[in-house]
């Protein structure tokens, strides 16, 4: 497996309500790279990683992800690839509080229709195991805390192997201590499969390991 | 369907426990009503009208067909007036078919006693056990299973009979029986009957009595009128309460035993042509009347069946009113899991797969309380139908 590049160009994303619609000119993420995109609160940032993971489609512009430009998909579409080639990892870690952590982490594939291969399984147990929720598998996410969590997240979003994992403020909700070993956990994984690794933050201090920053400007006006 | 799907149902049913459980319940006790109405009937219809079958032909007095029905063949309810017995005696010297009278105005425990003949006995096709005999002397009795068990007794046992007219100054006293049946159990209204001669039921009724031989000299005091062939005495004469080898004799029936009251005559016709004869003479005379029990039980049917369709259209308001509450709760239920509504798009589910899997989950709800409703209606006809038959 091997990483996506990505490719904006003239994005332009009008929220419904909004006064001041998000714009971002231009930004070109090589396959397989490490990128941290900076910028201050409002700047677009939560909304340019929707576009690049075609949650939201943008009012004009170029998305483009590896061969694949994503404004063009139709919904249906998009939310395919997104199963198959994206993984997200949010603030809030989002894990479903009625299901346990490992099917948390099946879900993507659940969403496809599909039970996990026994390959799989072993993959996760493997990823599970590095990530040091090993043990933790079989428990609902309201009995982990906060840095296990984010953790069980990253597994969820690698279940698939995705050539482009996307984090929103992954470290947001944790300590310095935690949000640094999810990213480290991150970045092991991207080097073991060659994914691209996009990271939403406005944290300059874990911005170690990025192989550049993208700096949004104050566009929204 | 899907595998994964119905597992994420589960889940998040199981997740919410109290909201899962009370919703079945909802469902359960909505349906439970009309599903065990509609098994109730079924039964009680299948029972009355195998009972009806088997009684085709009925005689009585005339007044209401349908209390006569009930009467003769369900042992529930009075009858206006009595026929008197030369009407069964006749019916038997005809040749036509057997007459079984049917002599229903006491009762044991509030049970009803039946007086009748031991024809009824080979009618109904009830087999005894050995050491069982139908009861043919004065205060014998066969219990029917039902009664037999709800009053722990058995052959040998010994049942007083109720007493009706407490204020009755001419004296109205019990009468001890002796069981020599219990007859097996078959559903039908014999289960909770008790089964008598026709002298006993006269006796308990007061057309006939037994006590101590009164001599006018000694027992002056007991004597309202003497004359040279008869006595009269008063109420403080002491009746006999048991029937002994001792007072056995004593026992005896004033006026022409052809007028004797019996309240209902059922005709065991020989065949078909017998039957149709006997219904024909019956008919002439003005103070009887002939019911045909399918014919009448049709007809009352066909009224409980109209109280019931009212009971459906209340039914099915209610089913009406409770799917509109479920919709409703649904939609409330995305509201507070917006959230996870949420985080299902955006990691990709497919279009409509949130509404596929609250579906499913309604589904599955619906498919437990439905589930539950008719296990609750079978326990519920059951537990009713090994009572007594609910008739008036």
């Amino acid at each position: 497996m091997t990483g996506s590049s990505v490719s904006v160009i003239d994005l332009v994303h009008r929220h419904v309500g909004q006064q001041h619609p998000v714009r971002v000119e231009k930004i070109a993420i090589e396959a397989g790279e490490k990128v941290a995109i900076m910028g201050p609160s409002g700047c677009g940032k939560t909304t340019l990683l929707s576009c690049i993971a075609g949650i939201l489609s943008p009012s004009s512009g170029e998305v483009q992800v590896g061969e694949i430009r994503i404004d063009q998909l139709s919904d249906a579409r998009r939310r395919k690839f997104r199963r198959e080639h994206i993984g997200l990892v949010f603030q809030e870690f989002e894990l479903l509080e009625h299901i346990d952590v490992m099917e948390n982490s099946f879900l993507p594939l659940w969403l496809d229709g599909r039970e996990p291969t026994e390959e799989e399984q072993a993959k996760l147990i493997e990823r599970s195991r590095r990530c040091g929720i090993e043990d933790l598998l079989h428990r609902k996410p309201r009995a982990l805390s906060q840095g296990e969590r984010q953790r069980a997240a990253v597994c969820r979003a690698l279940m698939t192997s995705p050539s482009l994992i996307l984090a929103d403020e992954p470290t947001g909700s944790l300590d310095g201590a935690s949000g640094r070993a999810v990213l480290d956990l991150l970045f092991e994984e991207a080097d073991l499969t060659g994914a691209t690794v996009i990271v939403v933050t406005h944290d300059s201090t874990i911005l170690d390991g990025f192989d550049r920053v993208e700096a949004l400007a104050g566009s929204a006006s | 369907m899907s595998g994964p799907m119905l597992r994420l149902a589960l889940r998040s049913l199981a997740h919410h426990k109290v909201r899962t459980v009370v919703l079945a319940l909802c469902i359960a006790l909505v349906g439970v009503l009309p599903a065990a109405v509609d098994g109730l009937l079924d039964l009680y219809r299948a029972r009355l009208e195998a009972r009806a079958l088997s009684t085709p032909l009925v005689v009585g007095a005339p007044g209401s067909r349908s209390d006569l029905l009930i009467h003769a063949l369900y042992y529930r309810g009075e009858v206006e007036r009595t026929i008197e017995m030369k009407v069964a005696m006749e019916a038997g010297e005809s040749g036509l078919g057997v007459p079984i009278p049917i002599h229903l105005e006491g009762s044991v425990n509030q049970y009803p006693l039946v007086g009748t003949t031991p024809d009824y006995q080979e009618f109904r096709g009830i087999r005894l056990a050995q050491e069982h005999h139908w009861p043919q002397r004065l205060a014998e009795a066969a219990l029917g299973a039902g009664v037999a068990r709800s009053l722990d007794l058995t052959v040998g046992g010994t049942i007083a009979t109720d007493v009706h007219k407490l204020h009755d100054l001419a004296g109205s006293y019990p009468l001890l029986l002796k069981v020599t049946a219990v007859l097996p159990a078959t559903g039908t209204p014999d289960d909770d009957a008790v089964f008598v001669s026709l002298h006993t039921s006269w006796v308990v009724t007061g057309e006939g009595h037994g006590h101590l031989e009164i001599d006018p000299e000694k027992d002056f005091h007991l004597v309202l009128e003497s004359k040279s062939n008869h006595v009269t005495a008063s109420a403080a004469v002491v009746e006999a309460v048991e029937v002994t080898p001792e007072n056995e004799d004593s026992f005896h029936f004033h006026g022409d035993p052809d007028q004797l009251p019996i309240t209902a005559l059922i005709i065991d016709a020989k065949d078909a042509e017998g039957a149709t004869i006997l219904r024909s003479r019956f008919r002439r005379q003005k103070d009887l009347q002939t019911i045909d029990s399918m014919v009448e039980l049709k007809e009352l049917l066909t009224v409980v069946m109209r109280a019931k369709a009212i009971l459906d259209a209340n039914s099915m308001l209610v089913i009406v009113a409770t799917t509109l509450l479920l919709i409703l709760i649904v939609t409330l239920d995305v509201k507070v899991r917006e959230r996870e509504v949420k985080t299902l798009e955006r990691i990709g589910a497919p279009r409509g797969f949130v509404a596929r899997l609250l579906f499913t989950e309604v589904a599955i709800v619906v498919l437990a309380g439905g589930v539950l409703s008719y296990l609750l209606a079978i326990a519920a006809i059951r537990f009713i139908a090994e009572g007594p038959l609910l008739l008036p």
